[in-house]
């Protein structure tokens, strides 16, 4: 799992940040999930979905502590209307948003989450 | 060594080709010689009620048994010293003979039993899914190599994905509609199959053994429902009985007890023995038939003439019977001839060292090479060792106890049997704790299972690497020195004796069973469909079902290869139903084993070119190795297939008369020998133990043909 967060406004966290992320997304071959917010209850989602990622390398999890990471209107891309309560989105392997999911999912939802955004 | 160690890919690549042509081949033989139909009625599949579990009396699975699913007809090997449980759902079989039943069913039962093939379609693809996922991981280390690679990636991701999101579906919706059967309300039911499902999900993905569990148990529930919506089942009844068949055909087939099935007698236990230090009385017939054979033989000049000279009289055996179709093998072993005439390159050390160090810079760079080479260098340094202290022994022997003056004064197989007489003794002798034995280690049996061992240690490491890392492997076969890679030569080589050995496949229907043994095959049984015994019983088949038989206690010499058949038929009154089968327990010596193998031999003095043809006997140790329990549970078949093939296949002690000193009159040769490909090769290096000056001496042996009457057309053949 990467975490991305930045250090009091620091610019340069921000723009390691966003290369990160765009990186990660960029991978021909891995379906990722973005994470956003911070939390107790978001720490506990993004620890079950690191366990569903980590033991497959096409799957990768990217933890956004900080949005201002994201580009402009990069995160309403991510979290269109309808979705833009959601904690995570999964990218397919054409890295569309596809499958959104809430902070209490549990781990069997996150896994199905990741087999759909896989078939896809 | 280091060549033949380049072999075992390609010949495990061979001989899983050959496995897949080899199954077909007896699927197409299997069904006419039993009577037994093709395909049951409406897809019904009984024997996936039974489950054998074996229990050998020694070895890897002596404390928690091996487990082998049925399946319809199929063969598998068990150790000769085992017995075996048969276990048999009472629910399963019924849910499936019921599928034989003509006559109206209900549309719940209908519903029901689609539920069931459903679930059991969706658990059949546990295998592949597991299959694809390792497929994934392996490209997934390529293709950080070769970025061309990752559509083919996305490809099996999806696939894979695809097929897992089936498999989950499939189950949390029965686990869901059950939970929800049985009262619960929809939020309450989703709630506990989660709960569940929870086990699936592990630190390294998936437990595949929880996932089987859990298709069996909802298969088990519906089962359950379908039972009592079905009350002929009861009227059913089933009838099992067996048979050891003997691999020679002959002698008459002798029942065996199953518990429960029938009254036949049982005898007091017997075991086999498999490390026995005995020369069979056919070793020592083909034996005496070598040693009249290389009378009428030259010396070779060179390797190549005498590698040319061990083919061709291999394929000369079998002029007599074959001989119109004798042409292509002829042919054939021409063609061999000059394909290994190439491996000659590879004997001369300097040739060798300098592609290993070529090799070396490839290897050094990833950890896989790394202990690829670390543990060569074990070997290697272990080897050292080992033929040091075998020349020692070597040493050790002359003086020891006065046998210089019985070895000088005695043939090689006086020698062998006084070389095993010793080893049986030091045997019982470390078995008995007896700290008196103060005998070479070369007479001791676990210095050469030690010795077995280290080999095969590497050799798990090269296998490990071509399937973690076949970059490596790929890459290697690239190194070549002077224009030439031995990985091809030795291709080319093994490729050819392969295609001498085909040529001489099936040409004539008397040497069939021979070739077979020379090829390794399981002999395919003759067309038996034998009638109960007569004590047999006929059970309902509510009832229990389970039986067993014992292997140790069937009344009767049983010997390796023979093969135990078990009958299973169902009745409904006396109208038998279109739903039995049979299965094979072809019985197998797992383990530690000893063989002595009588070849011809050719022997190379030290410091001279020239090749002496040299009847030999070798005591050869080695280790059957187990079949193997899947992730899934699945067992291998334990049957002496293609696969089964050991490419190194023991080490040991070869005796045989040299002729190298012209004042001597009795010399003996004691060799330190490896075996290759079923025993079929032989390699060793040892000692001429009367000579004064240079007593070391090398020596090689192909034995394609290892029946008294296959070699030496010019000796007395067995009627």
């Amino acid at each position: 799992m990467r975490i991305l967060d930045v250090r009091d406004g620091n610019k340069d966290d921000i723009e390691k940040g966003q290369a990160i992320l765009l990186a990660e997304i960029a991978h021909p071959s891995k379906t990722v999930m973005i994470i956003r917010g911070d939390g107790p209850e978001i720490a506990q989602f993004a620890d079950a979905a690191a366990g569903r990622s980590d033991p497959f390398p096409w799957r990768e999890v990217v933890w956004v502590k900080n949005n201002s990471i994201f580009k402009d209107g990069q995160e309403k891309r991510l979290f269109p209307k309808g979705n833009d309560k959601s904690c995570a989105v999964i990218l397919d392997l054409d890295d569309t948003p596809l499958v959104w999911l809430s902070a209490d999912s549990n781990p069997l939802q996150i896994e199905k989450a990741f087999l759909k955004a896989g078939s896809n | 060594m280091k060549l033949m160690l380049c072999f075992r890919p390609v010949l495990r690549r061979l001989y899983k080709q050959k496995a897949l042509f080899i199954s077909f081949f007896l699927a197409l033989l299997t069904c006419p010689f039993t009577g037994i139909p093709l395909l049951a009625d409406e897809g019904a599949e009984p024997w996936m009620a039974v489950i054998y579990t074996e229990w050998p009396d020694s070895g890897d699975y002596a404390k928690e048994g091996r487990t082998i699913k049925a399946e319809r007809n199929a063969r598998f090997g068990i150790d000769i010293n085992s017995h075996v449980d048969v276990t048999i759902n009472g629910k399963t079989l019924g849910r499936e003979l019921s599928k034989t039943l003509h006559g109206g069913l209900s549309p719940k039962v209908k519903t029901l039993r689609e539920r069931v093939d459903q679930l059991k379609q969706t658990a059949d693809s546990i295998n592949e899914v597991m299959k694809s996922l390792k497929e994934l991981f392996s490209l997934w280390n390529k293709a950080e190599q070769n970025p061309e690679m990752w559509p083919i990636i996305r490809e099996k991701i999806r696939s894979f994905s695809n097929t897992m999101n089936t498999i989950f579906e499939t189950l949390e919706k029965e686990i869901t509609e059950r939970l929800k059967a049985q009262g619960l309300d929809e939020t309450a039911a989703q709630q506990e199959k989660d709960k569940i499902m929870f086990p699936v999900l592990t630190n390294e993905g998936y437990s595949w053994s929880v996932l089987t569990q859990l298709f069996q148990q909802e298969i088990s529930f519906l089962d359950d429902e379908l039972i009592k919506l079905l009350p002929e089942i009861e009227k059913l009844d089933i009838e099992i009985y067996a048979y050891l068949i003997r691999e020679s055909g002959n002698g008459a087939q002798v029942p065996i007890h199953l518990p429960l099935y029938n009254e036949v007698k049982e005898c007091l236990p017997t075991r086999v023995e498999k490390v026995t230090f005995h020369i069979p009385e056919e070793q020592m017939q083909l034996y005496e038939q070598h040693t009249e054979t290389v009378q009428t033989m030259t010396e070779a000049k060179n390797l190549a003439g005498a590698l040319r000279t061990q083919l061709e009289l291999n394929a000369r055996a079998l002029e007599k019977s074959i001989n119109d179709s004798f042409k292509p093998a002829v042919s054939a072993v021409n063609n061999a001839g000059d394909s290994i005439e190439n491996l000659t390159y590879w004997t001369v050390d300097d040739n060798i060292e300098a592609w290993i160090s070529a090799v070396g810079d490839d290897l050094k760079n990833s950890p896989q090479g790394q202990k690829l080479i670390n543990s060569y260098r074990n070997m290697k340094t272990s080897l050292i060792a080992t033929y040091n202290e075998a020349v020692i022994n070597i040493d050790l022997l002359k003086s020891y106890a006065k046998q210089q003056q019985t070895f000088a004064s005695t043939t090689p197989e006086s020698a062998m049997m006084i070389i095993l007489r010793e080893m049986r003794r030091t045997s019982y002798a470390i078995k008995a704790g007896d700290p008196t034995m103060l005998l070479p280690r070369a007479l001791h049996p676990a210095t050469w299972m030690e010795q077995f061992d280290t080999i095969q240690k590497f050799l798990d490491v090269v296998n490990e690497t071509e399937q973690q890392a076949p970059a490596i492997v790929s890459n290697i076969e690239h190194v070549t020195t002077e224009g030439r890679n031995p990985i091809t030569d030795a291709k080319n080589a093994v490729n050819a004796i392969r295609f001498v050995q085909n040529q001489l496949t099936g040409i004539e229907p008397e040497v069939r069973s021979w070739i077979g043994k020379v090829l390794g095959l399981p002999p395919v049984l003759a067309a038996v469909d034998l009638e109960p015994p007569a004590t047999q019983k006929r059970l309902t088949i509510t009832r229990d079902l389970n039986t067993s038989f014992d292997l140790k206690r069937i009344c009767g010499e049983r010997k390796e290869l023979d093969t135990v058949r078990v009958y299973y038929r169902f009745f409904k009154g006396s109208g038998q139903l279109n739903a039995g089968w049979f299965n094979d327990f072809q019985l197998r010596l797992f383990g530690w084993r000893d063989d002595i193998i009588a070849g011809i031999s050719f022997a190379n003095q030290s410091g001279t070119s020239t090749f002496k043809p040299i009847a030999s006997l070798s005591w050869i140790l080695n280790k059957n190795r187990w079949p193997k329990i899947q992730e899934d549970g699945k067992s291998d078949s334990g049957v002496g297939e293609w696969k089964a093939i050991e490419w190194f296949s023991g080490a040991g002690i070869t005796t045989m008369p040299l002729d190298f000193d012209q004042n001597q009159d009795a010399e003996i040769g004691f060799a330190f020998t490896l075996s290759f490909i079923n025993k079929k090769i032989l390699v060793g290096y040892g000692a001429n133990l009367q000579a004064e000056n240079d007593p070391g001496f090398w020596f090689f042996s192909i034995n394609l043909l290892d029946t008294p009457g296959m070699i030496s057309p010019s000796s007395k053949r067995n009627p």
